[in-house]
Order: structure tokens, then C-alpha cells, then sequence
């Protein structure tokens, strides 16, 4: 006789069994569910880390249309300056992602244009970033090709030619010398009014209007330098009426007390003290008062310098081993301008003024530069000469003056937009 | 036979000792049955789940690839010059495959390249600007799935660089 005994273990293995065999098939496809769920997520966040780069580009994109459209106004069709980063900023969503771009420099000099592009995903953080920087030649935003004003009017003894400060074949060390002048000058006005040329004025160049005619008194004489020595009038081909010219009124780059703009303080070159020193970079200033240091400035490298008040200088040095450059944007409604400008060429020192400088005298002295003001009042009298180039609303003068143009000033020496770098951060 | 009996008499046999022979075997039933069940349960969950993740992973694989090629059409758009942009110069259409390294390509993605004006709000520099939107959709797994990416081309943008001299 055999006795068998189910004991109370084997009653319940079965079912045991196949819990246990359920729950480990439970886990193996909950583990793999969970992998396969982090293996989505990460191909929805590769998705979004692909889509960042195209979005990022078409930020850089917008940003060299900007730059290109708006070569005087970066703070015009409705971007923002970003006081932090100090950078003109715009953000714009393309379907469901979005770019945020920063131009970071100014008009014809180098600027940094950053753009973050923002692919969605459906990830914790919903967005994720690449970042792409582009390190571009800003294009120089006007090429004023002579002395060109809405308005001309010229009395006195006025006479203008032309040359070039890039080379001493037409220039002696940059500077106007008048043994290698040239005779292309260009005295335009766009309206259509035309203008008449006073007193004893010499034109060794051309005269243009928007479409009337210009007119001259007994010695006025227009043409190359074998007519103008030789003859009155204006000569064949050195006048047409179809001129036109269109420049943009002037947009403070900054304001005061935003990130990255500095102070002028006072300082010197190693040698001299200035009552201004500027060692390249963004400054502003309420007013150029200050006669510590005999109302003198010195530019080390590249600068630009917004001035709302008045100013009160006499001498603008630059500094001779480098080239520096100085972009001065001036806001006082009346400025007597009568700084002696050292060491610098025409194409160094830009002179912007803001819509709310109205006028500007400058009597007497060498202006060596280059005045961009559409809507100012420019008054040149009392012997006064200017090297470089000229865009005002009126220009007036009278008594002696002397206008000779820079070629390096113009067109024939332009700075396109160029793209220099480009990288992903 | 010497293997064990379950007996399906309640009365006690003499010799055997086995006072709980009645409920031991019915509950071994009920086990197996209840057992059977769960183990059904659980391998069409299996069954499920891992048909889910497959799909998932495959669909995931062709998303991936329908983002490379949309991102490869939008980066070709950087050496076009702008006339070939604003005259529609690019491909409408376009056909490309899951994989390109065999003869059997996979699934087969049908794109489309939309260049329309800049949607703008007002800006100068509209007429610079060109968006250009690729769009794949593919076949699988019964649906019709659709992929697209945006970006924007300037006149005076990252294709100054690539076709500068």
C-alpha cells in the first residue's frame, strides 16, 4: 500500500507558479515599455535638438536682413535693445518653435548676431537650444559721395575738389594736399528746385540736382581742373538733374545707463592727460564741458560715444598706431563744432547727428571727418575747410570755405555686409 | 503503475490516510484554471505591449529619419543663391526612402518644399525674406503620418557666405 500526502506547498505551486511566472513576465514587459517610453522620448528630443538648428538660422537669417535694411537703425521694425546683453534683440515663433536673436556691434564696424533656436519636444522642459553665432562686417551705413544737402546755399568764396587719404599718390600721410588734389568733388541736392552757387565759387568736380537747374554768378565755374582754371561757367557733362538721394534720419545706437556703456573719464595717453579718454567700446555722456585738461579728447580704439548735452572741445586725437575709429553721435539742438581733429583720416571719425540737433556752426579750423546729418542745419563760415564728406539738410555758407572731398569717404571704398564667422556655441 | 492515484471517492480507503483529500483536489482545478487564466492575461499583455513597443521603436526610427531629411533639405537651402530661392527654382517634390544603402529602401517618404513670402509684421525687411517649409509624410503601420520644419532664408543671409568667392 502506498500512502501519497499532498502536502499543503504542492496545493498551491500552481497557482503560485503561475503568479509569479505572470509577474515576471509583468516586469520584463514593464521594463520593456519603459525603455521603449525613454527610447521615444529620446528620439522626440533628438526631433526638437534637429528642428533647434533650422529655427536658429532663420534667426540669423532675419538678423542679416536686418542689418542690411536697417544699416542706421538696428532698433527700427520693432526689435528691442536688450539692456542685459546690450544687443538689439528680436524674438519671433515659427509654428510652434521660436528663435531668439541678438545683434550685438555697430554700423559699419563688426557685430556678433547670436541666435538661439528653440525646438519643441515634449520633454520636461518643452524646448530645447542650440545656439548658433555669426561674427559679421556690418556694412557702413552711407556713402555720402561729396557734399550732398537738401538745401544748398553757398555765398562767398567757396571752392571744392577732391582726394583720396588711402594713398599718397592723391594724399600726403591721408591728409588733403593740394598739389595732388583731384577734381571730382560733387556738390548734390536732391530737390528738384535746384540751387544757384554764389560769390567766387569753384566746383572741380560736378553739381547735380533733383531736377531743377544750377545756377552761378559771373565766377562760378564747375568743371575738371583744365576748365575751371581756364573758364566760368559750368562745364558740358559736369552737371545733370536726375540726382536723387535718400538717407535715413539718425537712431541713437543706445541710452544712457544700459549695460555695457561706459562713462568718458579723464585719462591720458601715456604722455598727455585728456580730458576724455576713450579705449574703445560704448560710451555716453550728458555733456562735453570739462576744460581740466585744455577740452581735449583722445581716442585709443574703436569707440562710439552718444552725447545728448552740449559740447565744448578742441581737439579730437587719434591714436596713430592703430587707426582708431570714433563714431560721435551728438543730441544738442545747437553745437558750435570747432575741435582741431589730430592724427585722424576722413573715414576715422563719423559725426552723427540725432534729429534733435538741429544745428551745427562750424567757423574757422579743419573739420576732418564725416558729417551725416539729414536733417540738421549745417552753417560753415569764417575760413573753414572740411576733408571728408557732408550729408545735411541745408548746407549754408559763406565767407571762405573749402569743402575737399574724400574718395575713401564714398562708394568706392564700401564695406558690404560680409560674413566672417560662423559657429555653433 | 506506481504513480499516484488522486481518488475521487470521499469515503477513507484503508491504508490511506488522507483526511483533506476533497478540497486538495478541487482547489488544484480551480488553481490550474485561475493559473491559466493569469498566464493568458499576462502573455496577451506581453503580447501587447511588446507589438506597442515595436510599432513605437519603428515609428520612432522613421520620425527620426523623416527629421533627417527635412533638416537636410533646409541646410541645402544655405548654397542656393537667391534667385534660386525667390524664382522657385527648388524641387516641389521630392521622394526619399527609410534607407538608401540597399535595394529595399523601407518606408518611402513623399516631401514637399513650400517657399512662400516672409509672414511679416510689418517689417522693411519682409521682401528679403523667403520661408521655405519642407514637409515629408510617409505610410505605415496603417496611417499616414506627416512631418514638416520651417526656416527662413534672407537675400543678404548665410548664402552671401556660402557662395562668396
Amino acid at each position: 500500500m502506498k500512502i501519497t500526502r499532498i502536502t499543503s506547498s504542492q496545493t498551491g505551486s500552481t497557482l503560485i507558479v503561475t503568479m509569479v511566472t505572470a509577474g515576471i513576465l509583468g516586469a520584463v514587459l514593464g521594463t520593456y515599455l519603459s525603455v521603449t517610453c525613454s527610447e521615444n522620448l529620446k528620439v522626440k528630443r533628438s526631433i526638437g535638438w534637429n528642428t533647434a538648428l533650422p529655427i536658429a538660422e532663420a534667426g540669423i537669417e532675419e538678423a542679416c536682413s536686418q542689418i542690411c535694411k536697417n544699416t542706421n537703425a538696428y532698433l527700427a521694425d520693432g526689435w528691442a535693445v536688450n539692456s542685459n546683453s546690450f544687443a538689439y534683440n528680436k524674438t519671433r515663433f515659427l509654428g510652434e518653435n521660436y528663435y531668439s536673436v541678438d545683434i550685438n556691434g555697430w554700423m559699419g564696424g563688426v557685430a556678433a548676431f547670436t541666435s538661439t533656436g528653440y525646438g519643441h519636444w515634449t520633454g520636461g522642459s518643452n524646448y530645447i537650444s542650440r545656439t548658433v553665432q555669426l561674427i559679421v562686417q556690418t556694412p557702413t551705413p552711407y556713402f555720402p559721395s561729396g557734399l550732398i544737402a537738401n538745401t544748398v546755399d553757398i555765398q562767398g568764396n567757396f571752392s571744392a575738389d577732391s582726394f583720396d587719404s588711402r594713398t599718397n599718390l592723391y594724399s600726403t600721410n591721408g591728409q588733403y594736399d593740394q598739389r595732388k588734389a583731384t577734381d571730382h568733388a560733387l556738390i548734390g541736392s536732391p530737390a528738384p528746385s535746384g540751387y544757384s552757387l554764389g560769390g567766387s565759387s569753384t566746383v572741380n568736380g560736378y553739381v547735380a540736382t533733383g531736377g531743377g537747374l544750377v545756377t552761378g554768378s559771373g565766377a562760378t565755374t564747375v568743371g575738371d581742373f583744365a576748365w575751371t582754371r581756364r573758364n566760368k561757367g559750368i562745364q558740358s557733362g559736369h552737371c545733370t538733374n536726375g540726382f536723387t538721394a535718400n538717407f535715413s534720419p539718425v537712431v541713437a545706437p543706445y541710452g544712457p545707463g544700459q549695460k555695457g556703456v561706459k562713462n568718458v573719464i579723464t585719462g591720458t595717453n601715456g604722455v598727455t592727460a585728456y580730458d576724455y579718454v576713450l579705449n574703445g567700446g560704448f560710451y555716453f555722456a550728458t555733456n562735453l564741458l570739462s576744460s581740466q585738461f585744455g577740452k581735449k579728447m583722445f581716442v585709443a580704439k574703436d569707440s562710439v560715444l552718444v552725447v545728448t548735452g552740449a559740447v565744448d572741445l578742441t581737439s579730437i586725437t587719434f591714436n596713430s598706431t592703430n587707426g582708431a575709429k570714433l563714431s560721435l553721435f551728438l543730441g544738442y539742438p545747437s553745437i558750435d563744432f570747432a575741435a582741431a581733429l589730430i592724427n585722424g583720416t576722413p573715414p576715422q571719425f563719423w559725426l552723427y547727428a540725432l534729429p534733435t540737433c538741429a544745428n551745427m556752426k562750424i567757423s574757422g579750423g579743419n573739420f576732418i571727418g564725416v558729417i551725416y546729418a539729414p536733417g540738421m542745419y549745417l552753417d560753415a563760415e569764417g575760413g573753414a575747410s572740411i576733408q571728408g564728406a557732408i550729408v545735411a539738410g541745408t548746407f549754408h555758407c559763406q565767407g571762405g570755405f573749402n569743402f575737399h572731398h574724400d574718395d575713401a569717404t564714398n562708394g568706392t571704398d564700401p564695406k558690404p555686409f560680409k560674413i566672417l564667422t560662423w559657429a555653433e556655441l | 503503475m506506481k504513480s499516484s492515484k488522486i481518488s475521487t471517492d470521499a469515503r477513507p480507503q484503508r491504508g490511506i490516510v488522507s483526511p483533506k483529500v476533497v478540497r486538495q483536489q478541487g482547489f488544484s482545478v480551480i488553481e490550474a484554471m485561475v493559473g491559466f487564466v493569469i498566464l493568458g492575461i499576462t502573455i496577451t499583455a506581453l503580447c501587447g505591449g511588446f507589438s506597442f513597443g515595436f510599432n513605437t521603436i519603428k515609428l520612432s526610427q522613421e520620425e527620426v529619419r523623416a527629421d533627417q531629411i527635412l533638416v537636410q533639405k533646409l541646410e541645402t537651402l544655405r548654397i542656393y543663391k537667391w534667385n534660386a530661392i525667390n524664382n522657385l527654382f527648388i524641387m516641389a517634390n521630392f521622394t526619399n526612402y527609410y534607407s538608401t544603402s540597399n535595394t529595399l529602401h523601407g518606408v518611402t517618404y513623399s516631401g514637399t518644399m513650400n517657399v512662400t513670402n516672409f509672414p511679416a509684421t510689418g517689417e522693411s525687411y519682409s521682401n528679403t525674406l523667403k520661408q521655405v517649409t519642407a514637409t515629408v509624410s510617409w505610410f505605415s503601420e496603417g496611417k499616414n503620418h506627416t512631418r514638416s520644419m520651417s526656416t527662413l532664408v534672407s537675400q543678404n543671409g548665410l548664402l552671401t557666405y556660402t557662395n562668396s568667392p
